[in-house]
């Protein structure tokens, strides 16, 4: 007999979130951190948003998106969560156009274009992807849950127009597997309420 | 059709893998069949889960619409492995269930409606979007 499950909250978005966090040295202070997210079904809709704070740009917030409504909803929703930095809803959303190349075998880069700045963020060297599974409840006090499929990347390059940003990935555990500061993260739904 | 099975893709690899692996053990190892020729096509998409979505797959002889509308809550699947005795996968995706759809074939409408299915407590049907989905397995 099948035992068939449903996570028992809401879907709040499904899509993807992949991630760059860039160091000096290993357990140093990030100087870099990105957010990249792709997301195919949310309240505010379909679309794209980077969200970028590194020391290139002075520890600025910057936020980048082709919908504005489901960053601000992504904002109050997850980020506000993740990290708050990044939910702060008077920090201005940069409109911008986004693409990707690659695949997981070589490389694989996000491209972000505003009037002003180009950005890439690209991932190479992976190791073996993993399931997370987070339900609701196993952070305690955290009342959203995540599933997403993660390729961490060994290493990792992001260049703000032209410039590459300085600082390197270092590896990091999950569990009993081994990821790293820079994983694609894919397939990923949030759940919560 | 008359039932005959037809596999369309853009990566006949991907597909071999995929129906050794994960169609071979289901319900529909009709597709797993590794004789069954693939057809080459492009595959599109459209729309969203606000309104419509649309996949369409275009061959040398065939031109494929395949339309989801009217959606239902969305739903997150969890099935780890041995969730299903003797079967060593898992999946976990979002169902985005749809009370109504539609396929068209080289502009020919194919008959038969969707119907509603209750899956572990939540209200789906028997047309879903399933998207991230991530299958699991040793």
């Amino acid at each position: 007999m099948t035992t068939n499950l449903t996570d028992p909250n809401k879907v709040l978005l499904t899509g993807e979130n992949s991630f760059i966090r860039l160091a000096a040295e290993e357990g140093g202070t990030q100087t870099t951190r990105i957010s990249h997210w792709r997301i195919l079904y949310s309240p505010g809709g379909a679309g794209h948003v980077l969200f970028l704070k590194s020391d290139l740009v002075d520890d600025e917030i910057r936020i980048y998106s082709d919908n504005i409504a489901m960053t601000r909803y992504l904002q109050s929703t997850i980020e506000s969560v993740l990290f708050s930095e990044f939910a702060d809803q008077d920090t201005p959303v940069i409109q911008a156009e986004f693409g990707k190349s690659g695949d997981t075998n070589s490389f694989w880069t996000e491209s972000v274009e505003s009037d002003e700045d180009i950005i890439a963020l690209t991932w190479y060297d992976f190791v073996e992807p993993y399931m997370l599974t987070a339900p609701v409840g196993t952070i305690p006090g955290r009342e959203i849950g995540v599933y997403s499929c993660f390729f961490p990347a060994r290493r990792a390059q992001i260049t703000f127009n032209g410039e590459v940003i300085q600082g390197n990935v270092y590896p990091e555990m999950r569990g009993d597997r081994v990821s790293s500061a820079a994983c694609l993260a894919w397939s990923e739904t949030w759940v919560g309420g | 059709m008359n039932d005959e099975v037809h596999i369309y893709s853009d990566n006949i690899a991907m597909t071999r893998w995929m129906q050794a692996t994960i169609m071979a053990t289901g319900a529909l190892v009709e597709f797993a069949g590794l004789d069954l020729p693939v057809i080459q096509a492009e595959c599109d998409k459209t729309g969203d889960t606000n309104s419509f979505w649309t996949e369409s797959v275009e061959s040398a002889e065939e031109m494929i619409a395949l339309t989801w509308y009217d959606y239902l809550e969305p739903i997150m699947w969890v099935r780890p492995v041995g969730s299903t005795p003797g079967r060593n996968l898992g999946v976990y995706s979002c169902f985005i269930p749809a009370r109504r759809a539609q396929m068209t074939i080289n502009g020919k409408l194919a008959q038969g409606n969707v119907y509603l299915e209750p899956r572990a407590g939540k209200m789906s049907s028997t047309a879903c979007l399933a998207w991230s989905e991530t299958w699991v397995g040793s």
